[in-house]
């Protein structure tokens, strides 16, 4: 809605110029926290200052590298991270966080207030993939969509959800015609391949605040890319069956590989999205207050929040593949030579 | 000639009337009362804001917006003038003897050129004991400079000082430093929560349907409350009496109707008129050619009504109603290979509706008495729906709607009292039972045959209150021509469980200094029982309104006014120079980082911060009316501050609509009889602006990957945009033809360009700096309309 109520007011006249505003002096740095972590992560925090808002120096220049950082859980564990250079403090035991166990973070920097953040890391994600289908079969110059079934099940109480669906790149591919293999197929890069999907499940929303603010309501003018966030409002404690209908947008690859995740996000972590979704968006919008973005750190910046997730992986035959399997060249992904043949 | 009849009544006083009278004063035995109506000559309807002005004893009365005027003389010849500034001057000269009923016809302004508008014996504006009251003259409204031709009674206020616009182009009223839900918006006597179109583009007055319109800045006299930062007071007109009539009129945005007439001659009339936009029918036929599936709209529309019956002499029922609604709307239908239904609609839609009836009585020469009873309703909402399914099946549905309202219920009673020479009463009582949604939900799914999957989920915000006062005023004429209004409000609010109640003493005082000038003093007190708040970023129009409850005070304000009014009749001058110092207290606004949206779970106290405001200023008003030349000059000086505990460490700091200087010049030229221009030019220092004064980067994804540079924002307000200018131009072209008179209107809306800045945002650049940049919009709007009137 915002932003069709911003194309409105452009659609009236209008232009952009630069604008000169003096801008009051004086400003005092502070830490800034950032940490994303789940169960499948090392322990790792990044710590950087703020600076001036006329400051010109490079990002890198922000880092901060001398800093007691110390993540304590309600479990009892305790780590002094170790800063590992540009400013990420990480686990020298290569401890990492336990799904529903809440941490606290307390670092100290010289010259910085001391900060403190806490979060938890969301229980696992309790999903099964039911199965994949062919739903359109591909033609020439177009890719063919794949119904993609999943099961989540959800615990008692408010819980945020998003679903990503991604592909692994092509490994053979048709250029002018011609099958071509890549070049380097055993480093191709994973889930590069862009899918667009919709769902039959319809409050999915391609930004947080949508989610969260009904008086906001989606536009799902266009498939979803990438991500799709949910909440757990209208299947509190139940179980939820969703149809994911995939296409890989590039019509040359010919045996899609998909990833499938669904992430369960903490409430800090959810915020900070939320805030930044807001901020993309409306910031300076009628100027009257700006989004400012959530931190759930005290006296400094940025996030200290958790998630979890579940991977599926699956083809186009509905047969599953694994990352490890193209570790170790027991990949599912054929090569140029059977793809020949069974395009033949 | 005025019509002239004395009516002898009689009428036993009921029991609050006789204790008013018993410690009201005593000089009524050596007076008579001179009452009844002003009437538009042509059209019999009622005149509100009438100046009746007794020469000899330098003392007057305004007609009431009912047209009703009431005022004690001595005994004997009678000279007074009836002025209005819209109408002739009226001379009175007659012997008077006992209590007498006049009604008073005067004629709309058809002038002689250089012809003086205000004559030397009136001196309205000096000689009021009310300060900070702006009328606006309807017909002059009609001729100025506006966006895109469409005459806009809330944008000429807005060329009042001490009245801010908010951003360009709004229809935004920020009066004296208080915010857009502390001003009293009065469609004849109902209160309108939401005055604007388009986002608050357009205000919803459709200028020929309205007979008056006014602002009250501060001293409100106490038969106003609810509100804390003015009164804008507009009453639709009454219908023809006497013959009918009509108006349609052609413009860019919008096209226009008016009909009225007589459905009784000289008994009973009506008024209708309409107003819409016709962009998206424009737009409809370009989308069915291209048929993409996808419609888009958009229009607003606006409908009034009025009918007026004379019950007898003495008796007067008026009904009135107003409809207008904004809609966007988007439609896609999809019918493809395999999912043969997929369907999406997505609605966007703001309403204001209101209903009124209207009792109006003369019981007595004295006395006059008003009961309304009405309903009022804002409310907004957007609907998302969906509909696909397979081919054969019954599609799934699904639907989010989500909207939120205010609805009033008000009763009223109003009663005048002309006492004697020096006392003149008003007391009444009003009761508002509100019923608050802000925001209500309601998602739903259906899948066909499954019924395990069907999901509704419902959460209603609704909140009650119900505000009660009584009030009474008397304005007073002293010795020396000294007048006054006091007055003393009671009132007091039920909401959620909670009561909360203020006595709230206003007053207005005109001390005459010389024979043209004249010192004013004023004093209000008021008490708001609800609030409105306003998001961060993109609020309009889905500002929220609240009642007080436990956590939640009621906004509190006091403000003292003093000036100096001088009147040049001679040269049709009127100036005023008034300086103001208001305080507000028990503001609230939303705490960084919380949404509405939390409200079910967290509570509404738990959402707001609580603070405090304080505004002062000085303003300068010089209006010349003439046949040729008229217009006026305003200048305001003012500085604003809020403090919030949560906000900008405690520290004050300067309010969003806090301007410093403010400059507005408008002039009318009347070239000929048949050809009239007209321009305004507006000055304004630039609004505070809260600019980040720091940076961080920061992840932006989950994966840690990307990062960006984020701003640090650091004292409130801190900053300033550049001083915002524009100057509107308009020529207006009007012919007698067979069927009534014709107009034709040119016009330009910010003539020289300016590129004054709607928002202000930061945008990072190349280089990864982040950089202010300014959107302008409306830079040289052309306006061409066509109108007829018969």
């Amino acid at each position: 809605m915002r932003r069709l109520i911003a194309w409105m007011w452009l659609g009236v006249a209008g232009c952009t110029t630069p604008v000169d505003l003096d801008i009051p002096a004086g400003y005092e740095p502070r830490l800034v926290v950032d940490s994303r972590f789940t169960p499948d992560s090392v322990w790792a925090v990044r710590l950087s200052r703020s600076a001036p808002y006329a400051d010109n120096a490079s990002p890198e220049s922000y880092a901060v590298t001398e800093a007691v950082a110390v993540v304590e859980g309600e479990d009892g564990f305790r780590e002094e991270l170790a800063h590992a250079g540009e400013g990420v403090f990480r686990s020298t035991a290569d401890s990492r966080p336990v799904s529903g166990v809440r941490y606290a973070l307390a670092a100290d920097a010289p010259g910085l207030p001391p900060v403190r953040a806490s979060s938890i890391v969301p229980p696992v994600v309790n999903a099964a993939l039911v199965g994949l289908e062919e739903a359109e079969p591909p033609a020439e110059f177009k890719a063919g969509a794949y119904a993609i079934r999943l099961k989540l099940h959800d615990a008692p109480g408010s819980h945020r959800y998003s679903v990503v669906v991604d592909a692994l790149e092509p490994v053979c591919y048709r250029d002018e015609g011609i099958l071509t293999e890549s070049e380097n197929p055993e480093s191709a890069t994973l889930y590069r391949g862009v899918v667009s999907f919709t769902s039959d499940f319809p409050s999915l929303s391609d930004s947080i605040f949508q989610v969260e603010d009904a008086s906001e309501p989606f536009v799902a003018l266009e498939p979803f890319y990438g991500e799709a966030y949910f909440s757990d409002d209208l299947f509190e404690g139940k179980t939820l069956e969703i149809e994911i209908e995939a296409t890989l947008e590039n019509p040359s690859v010919l045996t899609p590989h998909f990833r499938i995740l669904v992430r369960s996000w903490s409430d800090a972590l959810w915020r900070h999205v939320d805030s930044v979704e807001r901020y993309d968006l409306d910031s300076g919008f009628f100027a009257d207050r700006p989004v400012t973005l959530y931190s759930n750190v005290e006296d400094g910046l940025g996030v200290f929040g958790g998630w979890s997730e579940v991977a599926f992986y699956v083809d186009a035959e509905g047969d599953a593949w694994s990352e490890e399997d193209l570790k170790t060249g027991r990949s599912h992904v054929r090569p140029c030579s059977e793809e020949t043949e069974n395009s033949g | 000639m005025p019509a002239i009849r004395s009516i002898r009544w009689t009428i036993a006083a009921p029991g609050l009337v006789a204790a008013l009278l018993a410690c009201g004063p005593s000089a009524s035995a050596q007076s008579v009362i001179v009452s009844g109506y002003v009437e538009d000559a042509s059209s019999g309807e009622r005149i509100p804001g009438a100046h009746v002005y007794l020469v000899q004893e330098k003392a007057g009365a305004t007609s009431n917006a009912f047209g009703f005027y009431s005022l004690a003389a001595p005994p004997g010849p009678l000279r007074a003038s009836v002025t209005h500034v819209s109408y002739l001057p009226q001379r009175l000269n007659f012997p008077i003897t006992a209590d007498t009923l006049l009604v008073i016809r005067l004629a709309p302004r058809v002038l002689q050129m250089e012809e003086v508008l205000v004559t030397a014996e009136e001196a309205p504006a000096a000689s009021e004991a009310q300060m900070s009251r702006h009328r606006l003259a309807i017909g002059e409204v009609e001729t100025l400079p506006v966006l895109l031709g469409e005459p806009d009674l809330l944008k000429t206020m807005q060329l009042l000082p001490g009245v801010q616009a908010g951003r360009e182009g709004f229809a935004g009223l920020y009066v004296r430093g208080g915010r857009a839900g502390q001003n009293l918006v009065l469609l004849d006597g109902l209160p309108l929560y939401n005055p604007t179109h388009i986002l608050g583009l357009f205000s919803v007055f459709n200028t020929s349907a309205m007979k008056h319109a006014e602002l009250i800045k501060g001293g409100f006299p106490a038969r106003y409350g609810g509100r804390l930062s003015s009164v804008a007071n507009f009453t639709m007109k009454e219908g023809n009496l006497k013959r009918f009539a009509g108006e349609g009129a052609l413009g860019l945005l919008t096209s226009r109707f008016l009909v009225e007439g007589p459905i009784v001659r000289d008994r009973a009339s009506f008024i209708a008129s309409g107003r819409r936009t016709f962009l998206d029918l424009l737009a409809w036929w370009p989308q069915k050619i291209r048929d993409s599936g996808k419609r888009y709209g958009g229009h607003f529309h606006d409908l009034n009504f009025k009918a007026n019956y004379l019950l007898s002499e003495r008796d007067r029922l008026y009904a009135s109603g107003y409809f207008g609604r904004d809609a966007f709307t988007y439609r896609k239908r999809y019918r493809g290979p395999r999912a043969i239904v997929d369907d999406f609609d997505f609605d966007l839609a703001w309403r204001n509706r209101l209903a009124s009836l209207r009792w109006n009585r003369l019981i007595s020469d004295r006395w006059f008495a008003s009961v309304l009873a009405g309903v009022t309703q804002y409310r907004v909402s957007s609907q998302v729906g969906a509909r696909n399914g397979d081919k054969g099946d019954e599609p799934d549905t699904y639907r989010q709607a989500w909207a939120s309202s205010v609805l009033d219920y008000t009763a009223r009673l109003d009663m005048e009292y002309a006492a004697g020479l020096r006392h003149y009463l008003r007391f009444g009582a009003e009761y508002i039972a509100h019923r608050f949604t802000p925001g209500s939900t309601r998602t739903s799914r259906t899948v066909p045959d499954e019924e395990d999957l069907n999901q509704l989920q419902a959460q209603s915000n609704r909140m009650a209150s119900r505000d009660m006062a009584l009030y009474v005023e008397d304005e007073w004429q002293g010795p020396f021509g000294v007048r006054a209004n006091a007055g003393l409000r009671l009132s007091g609010s039920d909401s959620r469980g909670s009561f909360a109640g203020a006595v709230e003493p206003r007053l207005a005082v005109n001390i005459p200094l010389g024979r043209s000038y004249a010192g004013k003093l004023s004093y209000a007190y008021a008490q708001q029982y609800m609030h409105l708040l306003t998001g961060a970023g993109v609020s309009l129009p889905k500002d929220l309104w609240i009642p007080f409850m436990q956590g939640i005070r009621p906004q509190r304000s006091s403000q003292i006014a003093a000036g100096l009014a001088r009147s040049s009749p001679a040269h049709g001058l009127e100036l005023s120079l008034e300086g103001y110092y208001k305080v507000m207290t028990s503001q609230i606004d939303y705490k960084t980082g919380a949404y509405p949206y939390q409200a079910p779970e967290a509570g509404w106290p738990s959402l707001v911060e609580h603070g405090s405001g304080r505004s002062y200023g000085v303003e300068f008003f010089a209006e010349r009316r003439r046949r040729r030349l008229s217009g006026w000059l305003g200048y305001a000086w003012a500085r604003t501050t809020r403090a919030f505990a949560g906000l900008n460490g405690g520290d004050p700091f300067p309010d969003g609509y806090d301007r410093r200087h403010a400059v507005s010049l408008v002039l009318q030229y009347r070239w000929t009889d048949r050809t009239s221009l007209s321009g305004s030019w507006v000055y304004g220092s630039g609004y505070p602006v809260w600019t980040a004064t720091g940076q961080y980067r920061s992840f932006y994804s989950l994966d840690s990957v990307r990062d960006a540079t984020f701003p640090d924002y650091g004292p409130v307000n801190a900053s300033r945009a550049p001083a915002h200018h524009r100057l509107d131009l308009s020529a207006h072209f009007t012919k007698q033809v067979r069927w009534g008179m014709r107009t034709f209107s040119l016009g330009i809306y910010n003539a020289y360009n300016r590129k004054n800045p709607m928002w202000i945002y930061p945008e990072s650049d190349f280089d990864g700096a982040i950089r202010w940049k300014k959107t302008s919009v409306l830079q040289l709007v052309p306006a061409i309309s066509y109108q007829r009137t018969f």
